[in-house]
């Protein structure tokens, strides 16, 4: 049963990412995006990490795709696309060489990772480890300094947006 | 309830180590009180106010709080080789505060939020060499990087933001990759902390090919920080748009974290895989020729100046060629030349207001500014390497840890890293010494009738600016002749 899940979810992880690359309409290409999403969701929830699964919606589907969204509609995208055809052909050119040999390199990579070797056997596979408590722990023991420094980039991140984004009075809008 | 604060007070002593790095944040938050309106005109006073912080932190962990052991679970560990780098960091933080007048940092003057913002990447910097663990690493560098790209868009106007902007992306293209590297590493060892031998093993037993992906990629952060070759584009930009205490600050701060924190890490890659060696030759190769090349054809001096940081950086790397005693005070020792010379550079042309002229606008400038063009060429004969100054040694030094790995591993590839070095080292000369050359070789108003603007020059000159410049003159020039310490 889970095995099936797996091939099906596999299988609309995969055609959704490439709709994502491949659609002409920008915002097509954002909800082929939120339907990639919600299918690895579902991966997550077959490998037991019902938490993950549910960040990984409220994240990624709610609060990143709404931003995508939004940009995509305050910017008319139409008229950039036509730009875009209009580049020099050269440079995609160069672009799919260049990201075709990334492309092998990185495959050639993961390739020769032969993952047996790295599985312990003494580090029993522990099931419940995508678990809310279990997880809860894990962040605040051994991962607590990330944790707690990544509020502190947080917080960095913010009071930039706010500065490069207020406008004083009589400032005007850029565009 | 009581057990519950127990047991809390018991986990937050756990931290006590850290108690230095927790007072810079808290401290840094101050500065956001103050208020919240963009470009507001503030008191010099309060620029001078962020000396008291950093000076407290060099205090505190100069005289106690190093401490051997690590803490958060193994995340925060305090290596004896990192307290300099740790001090440099801190201390030549100080030094864009004291050498440039509050009217450099904007066009209203210093704000609240650029020192929320320094303060920040201090903190970032100095945590990046307390890691242990490649995930706080990768968010020191991060708080780093973000506090950089908000001082970088300060000056709050159009250029600013553009320039800002352009850094931020590169930048996160870069943090994605290293965040890559790191996931790599972490499938390839099952450890997130590299000083455990878990993580050695797990790197002796990998291909060495998946090794050196997964370094390439964790390499791409660093050396955005570094500004070394594959990601140095935004030097330039952000070099001509940022207000130059920025500059000052971004050449040398987050160089010097960078360094000590390849200086933790590379060891145990190269106990796992002992040719890395070459890829670190690679990148300091190629930072050092590509930034000699665009350093040569630049216009403007400051331009020029952005690119022999490049290539500065790719010196920088050499030593870390080999883990041995003499690379690392080699290392030390060049990290204090390069950055002396280059803040006296970067405080000489902001006092005068020299920071948009072209070349020729030099031209016959000594008969006028005799003190501050001798000043300039002894910074640029320290960034070259040639003898009066201690350049000379911090580069002999290069030379002298080449040789030392030639001898160890018998390898032809320390011997032509060396030649390439000594003949990049020459072509430094031809663009070093340009404003020089324009200053006393060239009579006035050579070319006064090509149509560059005439830019009035800025009479009042910030004091501490000059007791700066004469402290590093005496210090390059005398740690010439007194060099018993190297």
């Amino acid at each position: 049963m889970a095995d099936k899940l797996f091939y099906f979810l596999a299988f609309v992880t995969v055609l959704s990412a490439l709709m994502v690359v491949f659609s002409k309409n920008p915002v097509h290409s954002v909800l082929y995006l939120i339907l990639t999403f919600f299918s690895i969701s579902g991966q997550y929830v077959i490998l037991n990490a019902q938490f993950l699964a549910v960040v990984n919606i409220i994240v990624y589907a709610g609060a990143i795709m709404v931003l995508f969204l939004f940009v995509i509609m305050f910017l008319n995208m139409r008229t950039a696309a036509e730009d875009a055809r209009k580049r020099n052909a050269l440079i995609q050119l160069a672009g799919v060489i260049s990201s075709g040999l990334l492309l092998t390199i990185v495959i050639s990579a993961l390739v020769r990772v032969d993952m047996a070797a790295h599985i312990a056997p003494a580090k029993a596979l522990n099931t419940q480890v995508g678990m809310v408590e279990n997880l809860g722990i894990e962040l605040f023991t051994n991962f607590l300094v990330p944790f707690e420094l990544a509020s502190v980039l947080f917080i960095a991140a913010m009071v930039g947006a706010v500065l490069l984004a207020k406008r004083e009075e009589g400032e005007r809008n850029a565009f | 309830m009581q057990e519950y604060i127990q047991v809390l007070g018991v986990e937050l002593g756990k931290f006590s180590g850290l108690l230095p790095e927790l007072l810079l944040l808290i401290v840094s938050l101050l500065w956001l009180l103050p208020g919240f309106s963009k470009g507001q005109k503030t008191n010099p006073i309060w620029l001078y106010s962020l000396l008291i912080p950093i000076a407290g932190l060099v205090y505190l962990r100069w005289f106690s709080a190093w401490k051997g052991q690590s803490l958060g679970y193994g995340a925060i560990h305090f290596p004896e080789t990192s307290k300099y780098f740790y001090l440099f960091t801190a201390g030549f933080a100080a030094i864009p505060i004291i050498g440039f007048a509050s009217r450099s940092w904007g066009k209203n003057g210093f704000t609240f939020q650029q020192g929320f913002f320094y303060l920040s990447a201090i903190a970032g910097a100095l945590l990046s060499l307390l890691s242990a663990q490649l995930l706080v690493l990768y968010l020191a560098i991060e708080i780093l990087s973000f506090s950089s790209y908000f001082l970088a868009a300060s000056a709050l106007n159009k250029n600013a933001s553009e320039g800002g902007i352009k850094y931020l992306l590169q930048g996160s293209a870069a943090s994605a990759c290293m965040l890559y590297g790191i996931s790599w590493l972490y499938g390839i060892t099952g450890t997130l902390n590299f000083t455990h031998p878990l993580f050695i093993e797990g790197l002796k037993m990998a291909s060495p090919f998946t090794v050196y992906m997964a370094l390439i990629l964790v390499l791409g952060g660093i050396t955005f920080k570094l500004s070394a070759f594959p990601l140095h584009v935004w030097v330039s930009n952000v070099y001509e748009v940022a207000p130059m205490p920025v500059v000052a600050f971004l050449s040398v701060v987050p160089k010097v974290a960078m360094l000590g924190v390849l200086w933790q890490l590379l060891p145990a890659i190269y106990q796992a895989i002992p040719q890395v060696y070459q890829l670190i030759g690679w990148v300091a190769m190629a930072s050092i020729i590509v930034g000699n090349v665009t350093a040569l054809v630049q216009k403007l001096p400051i331009r020029t100046m952005a690119y022999s940081t490049v290539s500065q950086a790719g010196y920088l790397l050499l030593p870390l060629l080999s883990g041995s005693e003499l690379a690392y005070s080699t290392l030390l020792a060049y990290i204090i030349v390069y950055s002396l010379a280059n803040f006296g550079v970067l405080i000489i042309l902001e006092n005068y207001g020299w920071k948009s002229f072209t070349f020729s606008q030099f031209a016959g400038m000594a008969k006028t500014h005799l003190w501050p063009m001798l000043a300039l060429l002894v910074f640029f004969l320290s960034l070259i390497g040639l003898p009066p100054t201690l350049g000379f040694l911090g580069k002999a030094g290069l030379f002298l840890v080449l040789a030392e790995g030639f001898q160890a591993l018998k390898s032809t590839f320390y011997l032509w890293m060396g030649i390439l070095a000594l003949l990049n080292a020459a072509v430094a000369l031809f663009y070093y010494l340009h404003i020089p050359y324009q200053a006393w070789l060239k009579p006035k108003g050579f070319e006064t009738n090509s149509k560059v603007p005439e830019m009035p020059i800025s009479a009042k000159t910030w004091w501490p600016a000059q007791i700066l410049v004469a402290i590093f003159i005496v210090i390059l020039v005398v740690g010439f002749f007194w060099n018993s310490w190297l």
